[in-house]
């Protein structure tokens, strides 16, 4: 019989909560580590956190609740971690209820949270034996070596190796005739690599312009050029007692942006397929995150086979999202489709057309 | 006469000088703002450092005044930016004085983190990721260890209530970077805020407007106006409540200078609207969006 509970319920209060949390907290902690989708591993400072979190819920409440448990699991997992912090604090009280790394029989039942019972407040009594009591562990390794993943699997590029799940994601958008769904799928690729895009992103460069520009107040000393504020009181005749802090000089800052122009080869020779995908496809998974890491600096895009099409130039305003929408076509369209656009595109170039731009 | 002018602005000037601002209108705690300003006095007591994440307008800033109003501790806040620097936190010596005296006490102006520190108050970085990768390695120590080795001062320990609260927007959103690992490891608690419910908005729309006159319906009105602009496929950047307030206030406003409430909001919405939202579709003109929005909540402007 299927039973439905309410893990939200306030009437799952634990009435012994410290010592639940003490273990709810560790196996939190570890699944969220061992677990891929979580790509900034939670460090111990998060596992204090949440114990102190829940103190001061408990101080203030009198009483600490499953949805306590959740609440601090999420809250305390940074934003982009919170949906799925969610679902493994859900998953370990369920756990519990399906009665693995249960105590021995005739122990207290620490977790019964999720019995029958439920209504009732959860009772943990301590007793003399429980030092004995194995203490439960947690299904993954809490001292895993986190850095274990990043030198086991390669970063995405052309060759051997890639994401699986992008793979995955590509064959299912080639097979499905669906253009719904086709665009969710797309949707999804689409928000994957602009992730990638962000954990590499950097800022733009800054330079000091030779032009200097009186001091104001909370700028940076560091910053003051030392001979030319000299000279310029030496200039202005001050003594030492007249000096104000106009006098002095600073260098001026200014941002560097670099110059890269993206060109793209969509000649009939990256349509090569290997494993289903062909080279068009592994090199603009490469460029779209390499384009949103690199957004900020000056660039061009331009794609190429027999003829050059400029998707845009260097000193032209592109909306990247715009932009990588249209790269994404070329993973998202089947082979038959893309060479009926360049066929029917001989004269009037279809990317050209599609940006309107004119080679 | 450019002196006297000159001497009347300072004593307004003087005149103008208070001890702290008060929050105006009341503040709506209801649904997640309530369960927000519970989690940010919760994370305060705790020690924890928290965040607030949520699109620009939701009340993130307001929320974070508000605890620091209750809490009645002194607050500073800085808005965040590329050009703000760690001198502008933490403060600078005053060169001129360097000269005369020596880097002391005396020549150092405190910027507000270190006020904060000193005064235990509460520091509100507004915007947090708009900051430098500088900067943000600047409010490491004050941020966990709650001191800030201040050279050749010394070492400044933070007072017991000092507290260091954070605002950002979504990551997607322009001109926001990602917080240096460090930096994110060290705030304890992420709160996010979304758009309110329709009662809710409905509700601080009312608060926030002095001598509210408008009738059920044009407030429902506004409100649709503004929930549409976040349904709307075409637009990327939605109105925020903000956007509702603004609406609001100016038909509450000059409601009789129109025929009907229907009328003001149609006239002042464009005006509103187009300063917030931001279309999707390049060469789709946001007029035309908020048009098209207008007319399905409004019906069809009859140009007669």
């Amino acid at each position: 019989m299927l039973m439905t509970i309410n893990l939200n319920s306030e009437f799952l209060s634990l009435q012994y909560p410290f010592s639940y949390a003490e273990h709810f907290i560790p196996e939190f902690i570890a699944r969220m580590r061992a677990n891929q989708e979580c790509i900034e591993k939670p460090s111990p400072r998060q596992s204090l956190n949440m114990y102190r979190l829940l103190l001061s819920t408990y101080l203030k409440k009198g009483y600490l609740s499953t949805l306590d448990l959740v609440e601090v699991s999420v809250i305390t997992s940074r934003v982009e971690n919170q949906s799925l912090a969610e679902r493994i604090a859900y998953e370990i009280l369920i756990d519990y209820q399906e009665g693995d790394r249960m105590p021995p029989t005739g122990e207290p039942t620490p977790f019964n949270l999720l019995s029958p019972k439920g209504g009732e407040p959860m009772k943990v009594v301590p007793s003399e034996k429980e030092e004995k009591v194995a203490e439960p562990q947690p299904k993954y390794d809490t001292e895993a070596d986190i850095f274990k993943e990043f030198t086991t699997q390669p970063d995405l590029g052309v060759g051997p190796g890639e994401n699986e799940l992008l793979k995955a994601y590509m064959r299912s958008m080639k097979k499905s005739d669906d253009e719904k769904t086709r665009k969710i799928l797309a949707q999804i690729l689409k928000d994957m690599l602009l992730k990638m895009g962000r954990r590499f992103e950097r800022r733009e460069e800054s330079f000091f312009n030779p032009m200097l520009r009186p001091f104001e107040p909370g700028e940076d000393p560091e910053q003051i050029e030392e001979e030319g504020s000299l000279e310029n009181i030496l200039d202005k005749g001050r003594k030492a007692e007249e000096i104000r802090y106009q006098d002095f000089l600073m260098k001026k800052k200014e941002k560097k942006k670099k110059t890269i122009i993206y060109i793209q080869d969509i000649s009939n020779t990256m349509f090569y397929e290997l494993d289903g995908l062909n080279s068009i496809h592994y090199s603009i998974l490469s460029l779209i995150p390499l384009i949103w890491a690199l957004r900020r600096e000056r660039y061009g895009l331009v794609l190429f086979e027999s003829n050059g099409h400029i998707l845009k130039e260097i000193s032209e305003y592109r909306d990247e999202q715009q932009l990588i929408d249209v790269l994404l076509t070329l993973v998202t369209s089947t082979t038959t489709e893309l060479e009926k656009n360049f066929g029917k595109t001989k004269g009037s170039q279809f990317w050209g057309e599609l940006f309107r731009i004119q080679v | 006469m450019m002196e006297e002018k000159e001497r009347s602005f300072r004593e307004l000037l003087q005149e103008s000088i208070v001890e702290s601002i008060h929050i105006e209108h009341p503040v709506v705690l209801k649904e997640q703002y309530e369960r927000a300003y519970e989690l940010l006095k919760d994370s305060l007591n705790a020690g924890i450092t928290p965040c607030l994440v949520g699109p620009p307008g939701v009340g993130k800033s307001l929320l974070v005044r508000k605890v620091a109003e209750d809490t009645k501790r002194p607050f500073y806040e800085v808005f965040f930016d590329e050009n703000v620097t760690p001198s502008r936190l933490i403060g600078a010596f005053d060169p001129a004085l360097v000269v005369r005296i020596g880097r002391t006490i005396e020549s150092f102006d405190p910027g507000p983190l270190i006020r904060a520190m000193v005064e235990g108050g509460i520091f509100i970085a507004q915007e947090l990721n708009r900051a430098t990768e500088f900067c943000q390695n600047s409010l490491i120590s004050p941020l966990e260890e709650k001191h800030y080795y201040l050279y050749p001062i010394g070492m400044i320990k933070a007072h017991d209530d000092f507290a260091f609260v954070a605002t950002q927007n979504p990551i997607e959103t322009a001109g926001t970077y990602r917080l240096s690992q460090v930096l994110m490891d060290r705030i304890g608690c992420w709160i996010r805020l979304g758009y309110p419910s329709k009662e809710t908005e409905l509700e601080i729309i009312r608060v926030n407007i002095p001598e509210f006159g408008l009738s059920n319906n044009a407030l429902e009105k506004i409100y649709e106006i503004i929930h549409e602009t976040r349904e709307n496929p075409n637009l990327g950047t939605p109105a925020s409540p903000r956007a509702g307030i603004f609406l609001a206030r100016l038909v509450n406003k000059y409601l009789n200078k129109f025929e009907t409430e229907e009328t003001a909001i149609r006239f002042f919405a464009p005006s509103v609207l187009g300063k917030e939202t931001r279309t999707k579709i390049e060469g789709k003109n946001i007029s035309i969006v908020i048009e098209e929005i207008l007319n399905k909540v409004l019906g069809v402007a009859n140009d007669d």
